[in-house]
C-alpha cells in the first residue's frame, strides 16, 4: 500500500511539475494556433524572437509564424555545393523543378531558411540543419496574418469579370516593432511601401506610401522599390531603398507616415541593364558597409562613411560616360549572387551560381577581403 | 478575423476530404499489394502503400526515394497509416516521368513510375498577346501574354525575346522582375519594357537608349520550351510582329471619346470608342455606369477590337434618363500615361491643365 502511495505521490508531483513547466504560455504577439493558408512563399524576413514573416504574393498577405527557433546559437560555417540538386533530391524531383525564391537567416539561432517553389507552384519552407534540410512546420503553428491588398471595391463591382490586377511583394523587413513591406502591381508602375505595426492590430492603421524620386532634377518619376534595408546614418534611422530603375535612395524613417508622399534623396545610380536583388548592412572592424547584390553586376559595397558624408542629392544631369554617379561604391569580386543575407554583423550568407554552373550556398567568414 | 477562421476551417475540411478520399480508396478496393498513385487534378499527390508490401510493417521503417541511385536521400513528406496500408504525401507532388522506390529498413521493396502527361493534357498555347494591334508607340510600357493553362513562374527571362528586324535579340528590353507578375491562376503574365530605359535621362536610358525606336519593326517571341505548371511544354514558339510608331506623350482624354448610345427598353450595348488603344489590364476594372439616382447599373463590360473601345451590355433593359460613366483616373494608355498625368512628368515644362481627380465623369442620356 505504501508502495502505491509513493508511486501516486511521485506521479502527482510529476503532474504538478509538468503542469507548471509545460503550461501553454500566452503568445507575446497575440498569435493564434492554427494552419495558415499560405498560397506562395515569395519573401522571407525575421522579426523578433524567432518570428518569421512570410510574404505571400499570391494571396497578397504577410503571415507571421512563430518558428520557436529562438535559442541563441553561434554562427556555423556553411559550404554546400549544388544546393538546388540537393534540395531537389530531398523533394523527390530534379533541380529544374525547384526554384529558391528567398533566403533569410534567423538572427538569434543563425539558422538559414529557404523559400522553395516547385515547378507546379507548390511552396515549401525549408530550414538548414547542418548539411541537410528539414521542412519548417506550417500546420498547427502560432501565427497571424495581415492582408495587404484588401481593396474590396475592386471585386465588389459587378460585371467586370475577374480583376486583372496583380500585386506582388518585392521585399520584407522588420525594424523597431514594424513590419516593412514594399510591393508593386501590374497596373501602376509605382511603389507602395507599407509600415505595419507588429504585433498586428487587426486594424488598417498602417502607413501606405508612394515614393517619388526626382531623376536629375528634370523628370519626376514613380518607380517600384525592389529591395531595401534600414540603417542609421548620422545618428538617424533611414530606409535605404534600391529601385528597379537602379537609383539608391535614402528616406528618413520618421517621415514615413500614413498618407504622405515622401521625396527621397538619391545617393547613387547603379547603372543600366541591371536589377538590385538584395541589400544588407554589415559591420567589420568598426566600419559599416552597405552590400548590394545585382542581377547583372557584381556585388557592390558602399562605405557608410561615404553615405554619411554625401550631403547632396543627384539633381544635376549625369555627364561623363554615363557611369554610375553619387556615393562611391566598390565592386566586390563576386558575380551571379542570387540571394544575400546577413548571418552576423560581419558574415554574409551567399547563394551564388558559380562559373561551373553549380548553385552553391556559402558563408563569407573565410572571404575576409570582402569587407575590408 | 471571421475570414481567417473560415480559411482555417476550410483548410481543415480540405484535409478531411483528402483523408476521406484516401480512406474510401483503401476501403472500396480489394486488398492489393501493388503500390498505387493518389491523383488530384492530374497531379500525383501521393503514394498508397498497401499493408501487404511487408509483413507486420512498422511505419518508421518506410522511406521513399527517387529511383536510380542507392544514395538518393529519403523524400521529405508525411506518412500516415490506415487499416489497409499507408499513404505517403511528399512536400511537393511527384514528378511525371520519374520513378520512385519504396524502401523498408533501407532495402528496396517496390517501385512505381509516374506516367508522362497525355498528349491532350500536355497541350499548351499562347492565346493572345496584348496590346493586340501591330502599331505600338515607341514608349510602349507593357505586354500581357495570355496562356491556355497555368505556366511555370520565374522563367520569362529565358523564354521571352524581343527581336529586331535583323532577327537579333535585343538584350535588356524587359524588366527582370522576381517574382514575376502573374495573375492568380498563372495564365496571364505582365511584362514591363524596362521603364528605366523608357524614361528619358535616367542612366539606363542614356546608356542603352529606349528599347523601341520609331519606324523599326520587331518580333516578340515566346519560346516553344516554356513549360506549364503541369510539366507540358508549349511545343511551338509564338510570336507577335509589330512596328514602333511615334512617342505617345498625351494623356487619354475621355471628353474626346465617341459614344454610341443605345435605345431605351433594349439591352443594346453602350459603346465607348477611345480612338486609341488603352491598357488591357485596366480596361475591365475602371468603368462604372450610374443612373440619375446614383445607383450603379449591373451588366457586363467587353473590350473591343485592338483595345480601342469598350462595350457595356446591361443586365436589365435601359430606362430613359440621365446616366454618368465614372472612369477611374488610373486608366492608362499603352505608354503608361493616365488620365491625370503623363508617365514621366517634365518638371521644367509641367502642363497644369486639369486638376487631378480620382474619377473622371462622362454623361449621357437615353432618350427613346
Amino acid at each position: 500500500m505504501k508502495k502505491y502511495l509513493t508511486i501516486f505521490g511521485v506521479g502527482a508531483l510529476i503532474a504538478v511539475i509538468a503542469a507548471f513547466t509545460f503550461r501553454t504560455e500566452e503568445s507575446p504577439y497575440r498569435m493564434k494556433v492554427g494552419t495558415p493558408e499560405i498560397k506562395s512563399i515569395t519573401s522571407l524576413a525575421f522579426g523578433p524572437d524567432g518570428i518569421l514573416f512570410i510574404g505571400d504574393s499570391k494571396s497578397a498577405s504577410v503571415f507571421a509564424v512563430n518558428t520557436k527557433d529562438a535559442g541563441n546559437s553561434e554562427a556555423k560555417a556553411i559550404e554546400v555545393a549544388g544546393i538546388d540538386k540537393k534540395i531537389a533530391g530531398m523533394l523527390g524531383t530534379t533541380a529544374d523543378n525547384v526554384s529558391i525564391l528567398d533566403m533569410a537567416v534567423n538572427p538569434i539561432s543563425k539558422n538559414v531558411y529557404l523559400a522553395i517553389q516547385s515547378g507546379d507552384g507548390t511552396p515549401v519552407l525549408l530550414r538548414m540543419d547542418g548539411d541537410t534540410f528539414s521542412p519548417v512546420p506550417l500546420k498547427d503553428v502560432e501565427f497571424d496574418a495581415v492582408v495587404l491588398n484588401n481593396s474590396p471595391a475592386e471585386d465588389a463591382k459587378d460585371g467586370r469579370g475577374r480583376p486583372l490586377r496583380v500585386s506582388s511583394i518585392s521585399d520584407l523587413g522588420y525594424a523597431d516593432g514594424k513590419l516593412l513591406v514594399s510591393g508593386l502591381s501590374n497596373q501602376e508602375f509605382s511603389s507602395t511601401f507599407r509600415s505595419i505595426p507588429f504585433p498586428f492590430t487587426g486594424k488598417e492603421d498602417y502607413a501606405s506610401l508612394e515614393i517619388f524620386h526626382a531623376a536629375h532634377g528634370r523628370y519626376e518619376t514613380t518607380s517600384p522599390i525592389k529591395t531595401f534595408t534600414t540603417a542609421e546614418v548620422n545618428g538617424k534611422e533611414y530606409l535605404i531603398a534600391s529601385y528597379t530603375c537602379t537609383p539608391l535612395v535614402l528616406f528618413p524613417m520618421d517621415e514615413l507616415k500614413a498618407g504622405t508622399h515622401v521625396k527621397g534623396r538619391t545617393i547613387a545610380e547603379m547603372g543600366s541593364g541591371n536589377q538590385p536583388l538584395d541589400l544588407v548592412n554589415m559591420e567589420k572592424d568598426g566600419k559599416s558597409y552597405l552590400v548590394m547584390s545585382n542581377s547583372n553586376r557584381p556585388v557592390f559595397r558602399v562605405n557608410f562613411e561615404d553615405i554619411e558624408s554625401f550631403e547632396g542629392s543627384l539633381t544635376e544631369p549625369v555627364t561623363a560616360n554615363f557611369a554610375t554617379d553619387g556615393v562611391d561604391f566598390v565592386s566586390m569580386p563576386m558575380t551571379n549572387v542570387l540571394q544575400l543575407d546577413k548571418m552576423t554583423d560581419d558574415t554574409m550568407v551567399i547563394l551564388q551560381r558559380k562559373s561551373n554552373g553549380s548553385l552553391d550556398l556559402w558563408t563569407s567568414e573565410k572571404a575576409e577581403h570582402l569587407l575590408r | 478575423m471571421a475570414f481567417k477562421l473560415i480559411s482555417i476551417r476550410l483548410f481543415f475540411a480540405n484535409s478531411l476530404i483528402f483523408f476521406g478520399i484516401f480512406l474510401s480508396l483503401s476501403c472500396t478496393k480489394e486488398p492489393q499489394d501493388e503500390i498505387s498513385i493518389l491523383w488530384e487534378d492530374e497531379r500525383a499527390l501521393g503514394l498508397i502503400l498497401p499493408s501487404g508490401l511487408v509483413e507486420n510493417p512498422e511505419q518508421a521503417y518506410f522511406t521513399i526515394h527517387l529511383s536510380g541511385n542507392s544514395d538518393n536521400p529519403p523524400i521529405l513528406g508525411d506518412l500516415i497509416q490506415s487499416e489497409s496500408g499507408f499513404l505517403f504525401t511528399p512536400l511537393i507532388p511527384l514528378t511525371r516521368g520519374q520513378t520512385y522506390e519504396v524502401r523498408y529498413e533501407g532495402a528496396s521493396i517496390g517501385q512505381i513510375s509516374i506516367p508522362q502527361l497525355s498528349e491532350e493534357g500536355a497541350k499548351l498555347e499562347v492565346m493572345e498577346i496584348y496590346p493586340t494591334q501591330n502599331l505600338l508607340p515607341e514608349n510602349l510600357l507593357k505586354f500581357f501574354v495570355k496562356f491556355s493553362k497555368p505556366m511555370r513562374e520565374g522563367k520569362s527571362s529565358t523564354n521571352v525575346f524581343l527581336l529586331d528586324s535583323n532577327k537579333d535579340t535585343l538584350e535588356g528590353a524587359f524588366l527582370d522582375l522576381q517574382p514575376e507578375l502573374w495573375n492568380e491562376d498563372q495564365t496571364l503574365l505582365t511584362l514591363w519594357l524596362d521603364p528605366g530605359r523608357i524614361k528619358r535621362d535616367l542612366i539606363p536610358n542614356l546608356e542603352m537608349g529606349a528599347p523601341l525606336t520609331k519606324g523599326e519593326s520587331y518580333n516578340l517571341v515566346i519560346s516553344a520550351r516554356w513549360k506549364g505548371k503541369n510539366g507540358g511544354e508549349l511545343g511551338q514558339s509564338f510570336s507577335k510582329k509589330f512596328t514602333a510608331s511615334a512617342r505617345d506623350s498625351i494623356s487619354p482624354e475621355p471628353d474626346s471619346w465617341v459614344m454610341d448610345i443605345p435605345k431605351a427598353d433594349t439591352n443594346a450595348a453602350l459603346t465607348l470608342d477611345f480612338l486609341e488603344a488603352l491598357d488591357f489590364s485596366l480596361l475591365t476594372n475602371v468603368f462604372t455606369i450610374k443612373n440619375a439616382a446614383g445607383r450603379a447599373i449591373q451588366g457586363n463590360w467587353k473590350i473591343g477590337i485592338e483595345e480601342k473601345s469598350i462595350q457595356f451590355i446591361p443586365k436589365d433593359p435601359w430606362s430613359r434618363g440621365q446616366y454618368v460613366i465614372e472612369i477611374e483616373s488610373r486608366l492608362e494608355d499603352l505608354a503608361g500615361n493616365n488620365l491625370n498625368r503623363l508617365f514621366e512628368t517634365d518638371l521644367l515644362n509641367r502642363s497644369e491643365s486639369d486638376l487631378p481627380s480620382d474619377i473622371k465623369r462622362l454623361e449621357f442620356e437615353i432618350k427613346d
